[in-house]
């Protein structure tokens, strides 16, 4: 597939910071991002708890409250500012053009309500459709997110349906007014591995019949190399690492992302197999150390690490590559800038 | 063959009563022998936290036998299991929740000791300080504050050191690293070996995730809706699965590795209602060998190979290298 | 290979915790209303020996006094005017008898049968809630449902019958009946408490340890309970103190004249008005009343501010 240069990503992020006032100080969740999705492709946002990716696919689509929160950049979504606007343009957008699948649908969907009338509600309020046509419509969502006798299942609770089917509900919610954008917050974390299977097939096929871009939020290393174009590796507030999932994978620049997957047992490998683990804990983001935020557990951090932040970067072995490292891995190197190519 | 640690016989649990009882555990037999570890896994529903809490005699058992160490859990009276308990120990999924919020860790962990009115209270100190420095908390900082100061990581080292100092022969795991993160994980996974290699402990991990239960087991026991479909060596029923289900949940486990293709016989439909399970075997519903006679008849779990049993009709035994069949 | 075992993992126990801590003090009203309760029940509990008057002294020379150390000639605010006299702090009422002392000896009233009342209350009816809660299954069942019978039970009314007919009321008969009465409402809030710790891990850990059932209830479920208790504690004590001065001003409590807020008010109701160089009838209710009103917003401050420093669910750092 071929990317028409001169056609605009849908998700722009620039330099986004997003600041919690918390009674111990402000606390920065999302630190100086930037990134461009282009249509029809998938990111992954890979980290643990405390990197700051919940915040950053919330501060993207405007998700977050006002009071006492601080943002500073701009996202843009299709072109709609998303960053400062108010709740009468969000809520414009939202739904018709973004949607978000969040991870734990028992509190997701409103269990008082029938999962039929959920769906036919943001029919009726986005797309100003009938009650009849709305139910209707509905019903064919839930056929098509794979639920069967959907006709049956529309009209129970959400606490009548196990795991899969209220995320595959949360999905057909999520999709019902044809967005273009879909932020899916670890949308299959604490399901079962088949079922979890049977919801990332699910929201591929979606993916491909719409053409819908997708971020994707999760902290499973296994789900984000088979299901994402590119990845980006957060750690405390920044991206650390960004590239196509294939290049990440097989060349890792960042010691953290290398951490990371060397942590992770796999299920390939042979039983008692030693797990290198990542010794520490994430920093405290209301006091963040100085320069490189991962020095205190890198096992190869030097006193310049300590001191200097290093700047994200493009590595030279690939223009997509990009690290924040003073002493990446893997021969990569920061792409010399025009001017010192002179 | 030696006599295993824990032998568990035809248990059956049940929850609710006549028209709503639910068997969570619908008769499963298995053993664990000394020094091993036992991973036990399976879906949610399967009923393998139950059969964690029901060897431990915290959840009432409706039938079947439990023996420990020669000794029959299930027969014994109330005051005669409480004597036995300090020789099991659990360890539980919430980590901020296995402690009481309201003690001093140095008071958590010294809570067998007071139980069991061991040592004085220098001894327990020392005790005490010790085992906590095994898991990694040092003692000055941590032995004053409360759990709430801690992290999910830090709690469960916390609950280890508390099982750890009531001294016991078995350790059940119940999905204890399922809400820590990657990294946290993989310190406690190596603190877990370490500390049962230095203890001489004998382990039950209880876990969903595939890939970490292969990681700690020497040998791995799949369950299904409250049966068991599988036990065999890790390395071997990972990589030759005899049963269905066991190939089906192995395919669709993914792999950190974008080049590895993701060829998984995806399991159709919904595991039935535990309320109403299908007669027969419990998995034909969703099986792509099913026959006639998988509805009529109950697999009995049966040994194809040494060590390797599974219950199935049919099993996969094309795929096994080596086979024994010992029905007949 | 490394051994992870002589590795120390940084603890690190959120050095901001202190600082947290200092962010959850308490607050100046906090204290100034611990200060008030405290005061008041030094003085209801020690006025015996404390050189307050004898608030049954009648004086018929001295009816219907101002404060001694104000002047009746000057308004109040002017405090230059005022005597350093404090033999009547609070002035006299209609029968010539010390208002402060009667205040105190009032407070000495509600503050006994308020204790009383919620000393049984919480020894029964939390215990009660506590093993409920724990034991589950038919205990609870069997209880609970006793309980709820008690709580729709039209309580005042009970009580008001029964002291009608159990007379002559005494603070101990009292303490009883209400005692008796309160036990349920306690019971609930408190298995309600409980029942939130009951099933907590932690618990089952203690189980699996091999604690007894009493080690876990005291050790384990009690540290956890203790601040519900405490808040049900406070407010139970200023809604029994409401109670019995309920029960005073409608003549069916503690017999006039003892001296108690309820019975103060009760005589402050009255109409008429003479040729007094103080107050009028009505102003006699004046200091009880703001006493009374001072006591249960102290108390409730407290129970409030208590509430919400120990309200802490378990994951909260």
């Amino acid at each position: 597939m071929s990317i028409d240069q001169t056609t605009l990503p849908i998700v722009a992020v620039d330099h986004l910071t997003t600041t919690f006032a918390t009674p111990r100080g402000p606390l920065t969740a999302v630190n100086d991002v930037t990134l461009t999705i282009q249509r029809g492709r998938s990111l992954g946002v890979v980290g643990e708890s405390g990197s700051g990716k919940t915040v950053l696919s919330r501060s993207i689509i405007g998700l977050l409250p006002t009071f006492n929160v601080t943002q500073t950049g701009s996202a843009t979504v299709n072109g709609h500012q998303v960053i400062g606007v108010s709740n009468k343009q969000l809520r414009q957008m939202w739904g018709s053009e973004v949607a978000m699948v969040f991870q734990d649908p028992m509190t997701a969907l409103t269990p008082t309500k029938r999962v039929g009338e959920q769906i036919a509600e943001s029919l009726r309020i986005n797309l100003k459709m009938s009650r009849k046509d709305a139910k209707a419509r509905a019903v064919e969502l839930l056929r098509q997110v794979g639920i069967p006798s959907p006709e049956r299942r529309a009209k129970a609770y959400p606490n009548q349906l196990s795991g899969g089917m209220r995320q595959r509900v949360m999905i057909a919610i999520a999709i019902a007014c044809g967005p273009k954008f879909l932020v899916a917050d670890e949308p299959t974390t604490g399901l079962d591995v088949t079922v979890q299977a049977q919801v990332l097939d699910l929201i591929s096929e979606l993916r491909r019949e719409s053409d819908l871009t997708l971020i994707l939020v999760t902290h499973d290393l296994g789900v984000v190399a088979t299901r994402t174009d590119d990845v980006a590796v957060m750690y405390a507030g920044r991206i650390v690492e960004q590239a196509p999932t294939k290049e990440l994978f097989a060349n890792v620049a960042m010691p953290y992302t290398k951490g990371l997957l060397d942590s992770t047992p796999r299920i390939d490998a042979p039983s008692h197999t030693r797990l290198t683990s990542i010794e520490g804990r994430p920093p405290d983001l209301v006091n963040p150390p100085k320069g490189c935020a991962f020095a205190p557990r890198c096992t190869m951090a030097t006193e310049k690490c300590h001191e200097e932040r290093p700047p994200l970067v493009a590595s030279k072995l690939s223009a997509n590559h990009l690290f924040a490292c003073w002493y990446p891995l893997g021969g990569h190197a920061p792409a010399p800038t025009p001017s010192e190519q002179q | 063959m030696t006599t295993p640690l824990l032998s568990v016989k035809d248990l059956v649990v049940t929850y609710g009563r006549k028209r709503a009882a639910v068997q969570a555990v619908a008769g499963i037999s298995f053993d664990v022998f000394e020094g091993e570890t036992l991973g036990l896994v399976g879906e949610s529903g399967c009923g393998k936290s139950t059969t964690g809490r029901a060897i431990l005699q915290l959840e009432a058992i409706t039938s079947g036998s439990v023996t420990f160490d020669g000794t029959d859990l299930t027969k014994l009276d109330r005051e005669a299991m409480r004597q036995k308990r300090s020789e099991i120990q659990m360890l539980f999924q919430d980590p901020i929740s296995s402690l009481n919020p309201r003690r001093k860790i140095s008071h958590i962990v010294a809570e067998p000791l007071a139980i069991w009115n061991r040592g004085d209270h220098a001894s327990r100190e020392q005790v005490v300080n010790d085992i906590l420095l095994e898991v990694g908390i040092d003692p000055a900082l941590a032995g004053d504050r409360y759990p709430r100061e801690f992290s999910g990581g830090q709690c469960q080292r916390i609950s280890i050191a508390r099982s750890l100092v009531a001294n016991p022969k078995l350790l059940v795991c119940d999905e204890m690293v399922s809400a820590l993160d990657v990294s946290v994980q993989a310190q406690i996974i190596n603190l877990l070996t370490d500390l049962k290699k230095k203890h001489n402990l004998t382990l039950l991990f209880i876990a969903h995730d595939l890939a970490v239960v292969k990681n700690v087991s020497d040998r791995v026991a799949v369950m299904y809706l409250g049966k068991m479909c599988e036990i065999g060596p890790s390395d071997l029923l990972y990589e030759k699965p005899l049963h269905p289900y066991t190939e089906a949940l192995l395919s669709a486990a993914l792999v950190p590795d974008p080049n590895v293709e993701l060829n998984h016989t995806v399991l159709q439909g919904e595991p039935p209602s535990p309320l109403n399970p299908p007669s027969g075997c419990r998995f034909r519903t969703r099986c792509p060998k099913a026959q006639d006679r998988c509805a009529a008849e109950v697999p009995e779990l049966r040994e194809l190979a040494p060590g390797h049993q599974v219950a199935c009709h049919f099993p996969n035994t094309t795929t096994h290298v080596t086979l024994q069949t010992t029905e007949h | 290979m490394t051994d992870t075992l002589s590795k120390v993992v940084h603890t690190n126990p959120n050095k901001a915790s202190k600082a947290m801590r200092k962010r959850e003090r308490f607050g100046v009203t906090f204290w100034i209303a611990t200060a008030f309760v405290g005061i008041v029940v030094f003085l209801a509990l020690f006025c015996q020996w404390l050189p307050i008057q004898d608030p049954n002294a009648q004086n018929v020379l001295t009816p219907m006094n101002l404060p001694s150390w104000m002047d009746a000639h000057w308004p109040i605010w002017q405090f230059w005017h005022w005597h350093w006299n404090f033999s009547h702090l609070f002035g006299t009422d209609d029968l010539g008898r010390d208002t402060f002392a009667r205040v105190v000896y009032g407070a000495r009233v509600s503050v006994i049968v308020s204790f009383g009342t919620m000393a049984i209350g919480l020894l029964i009816g939390g215990s009660l809630g506590m093993i409920a809660a724990y034991r589950g299954g038919t205990t609870d069942l069997v209880i609970n449902s006793a309980m709820i019978v008690g709580i729709s039970y039209p309580s005042f009314i009970a009580v008001l019958i029964i002291l009608g007919m159990w007379q002559p009321v005494s603070m101990v008969k009292m303490i009883l009946i209400l005692g008796i009465f309160s036990i349920p409402l306690v019971f609930i809030l408190i298995r309600g408490a409980t029942m939130s710790y009951a099933s907590r891990e932690f618990v089952m850990a203690a189980r699996a340890l091999g604690a007894t059932n009493r080690r876990i209830l005291v050790k384990e479920i009690l540290p956890n309970v203790t601040p519900a208790a405490m808040t049900v504690f406070l407010l139970g004590i200023a809604n029994i103190v409401v109670i019995e001065g309920s029960l005073s001003f409608l003549g069916k409590g503690i017999a006039v004249p003892t001296a108690s807020w309820g019975n103060m008010l009760n005589e402050g109701a009255g109409q008429f008005s003479g040729f007094y160089t103080g107050f009028q009838q009505y102003e006699l209710a004046f200091f009880p009343a703001i006493t009374i009103f001072v006591y249960l917003v102290s108390l409730f401050i407290i129970g409030d501010k208590l509430r919400a420093r120990y309200d802490v669910g378990a994951g909260r750092l």
